[in-house]
C-alpha cells in the first residue's frame, strides 16, 4: 500500500515532509496498544504531552478500527501505519484492506440515547478519533480504508485558533 | 504483544464499596466489571466508586462497559463516583458526557463524601 492510497489532504510528499517510520502489524488483538505505543514513541518530541495523549487515543482507536472491522481480525492480514511529520503537523495514516466496506459514519454517539437503548453501547470510536485531533479524514477505497489523523503542531495550532 | 488485561476488586470505605481497577479498560474486561459489580452491590448502598487510579488505556469498547455501568446503577437504584482520572481520561469522559452520569472527585476522600451529597 502507498500513500497514494490515502486522501492526500496533507501532501506528505512535499519538501520539508519528514516520513518517519512505517509500521507493519498483523491483525491481532493488542496490535492497537501496539500501534498507539510505536507512534508515541516516534513523535514524543513533536507534540506536547496532552496533545501526544490526544494522538495516543486517537491512533488507538483507528487501529482497533483497522483491525476489527477493516481485516475483520484475519491475523495474515496487515495493518500498516505511516507516520509523518511536516513544517506544521504530524500526520498517522492507518491502512487496512478495506474488507468490511466503506466506512460510513454512524450517528454522532448520544449517551442519553445509549441509556435508552435507541443506541448501543459500543459505537464511539470514529467520535473519539475527531475529538482527539485537528483534523481526521477517511479514504474508502476499492480494497482498502485510510484513516488519516492530523495533529497541528504548536504555534500553528495557536495561529489558526486564533485566525 | 502483551496488554495489562483488568484486575479489580471490591472494598468498603465509609460505607461506600469502591471497585478497584487495575490495568486497561477494553472490552475484555466485561465479565470481570460485572462480577465485582455485583459483589459490590450486596453492601446496598447508593454509591459505588469506581478507581481508575491504576487505569492506564481506557478505549472506546472501555466507554462502552462504563455505559453499561451507568445503566445497571440507574436499573438498581444507585449512583456512580469515579476517582483517579487522569487529565486526559477526564476530557474523554467529558466529551463523551459520561460526566452528566457519574459523580467525577479527585481522589478516594471527595469520592466517599459524595455519598452525604445524594443522601
Amino acid at each position: 500500500m502507498t500513500d497514494d492510497d490515502c486522501a492526500n489532504r496533507e501532501n506528505v510528499a512535499d519538501e520539508g515532509w519528514m516520513e518517519l517510520a512505517v509500521i507493519r502489524l498483523s491483525s491481532e488483538e493488542g496490535h492497537d496498544r501496539l500501534a498507539m505505543d510505536l507512534v508515541a514513541e516516534t513523535v514524543r518530541d513533536l507534540l506536547p504531552a496532552d496533545r501526544l495523549e490526544q494522538l495516543k487515543t486517537a491512533v488507538a482507536e483507528g487501529a482497533l478500527n483497522a483491525i476489527e472491522h477493516g481485516n475483520r481480525d484475519r491475523p495474515e492480514w496487515s495493518i500498516f501505519v505511516r507516520v509523518y511529520a511536516g513544517p506544521h503537523s504530524v500526520v498517522v495514516r492507518i491502512i487496512d484492506y478495506g474488507k468490511s466496506g466503506p466506512i460510513i459514519r454512524p450517528p454522532a454517539p448520544n449517551i442519553d440515547a445509549k441509556l435508552t437503548g435507541e443506541q448501543p453501547p459500543r459505537g464511539w470510536g470514529l467520535f473519539l478519533m475527531e475529538e482527539m485531533v485537528d483534523e481526521l479524514h477517511v479514504t474508502n477505497g476499492e480494497n482498502y480504508h485510510c484513516l488519516e489523523l492530523v495533529m497541528h503542531r504548536e504555534g500553528e495550532r495557536d495561529e489558526q485558533q486564533g485566525a | 504483544m502483551s496488554s495489562r488485561e483488568l484486575e479489580a476488586s471490591v472494598r468498603v470505605v465509609g460505607g461506600v464499596p469502591v471497585i478497584d481497577l487495575r490495568g486497561e479498560l477494553d472490552g475484555s474486561g466485561a465479565d470481570l466489571l460485572a462480577a465485582v459489580t455485583r459483589t459490590a452491590e450486596r453492601e446496598g448502598a447508593k454509591l459505588i466508586a469506581l478507581n481508575f487510579t491504576e487505569v492506564g488505556f481506557i478505549n472506546s469498547k472501555g466507554i462502552a462497559l462504563i455505559v453499561n455501568q451507568i445503566m445497571r446503577a440507574r436499573e438498581e437504584g444507585y449512583e456512580l463516583v469515579a476517582y483517579g482520572l487522569s487529565n486526559h481520561y477526564r476530557q474523554i469522559f467529558t466529551i463523551t458526557r459520561l460526566t452528566d452520569f457519574i459523580h467525577v472527585t479527585d481522589d478516594e476522600e471527595n469520592a466517599v463524601k459524595t455519598l452525604s451529597l445524594i443522601t
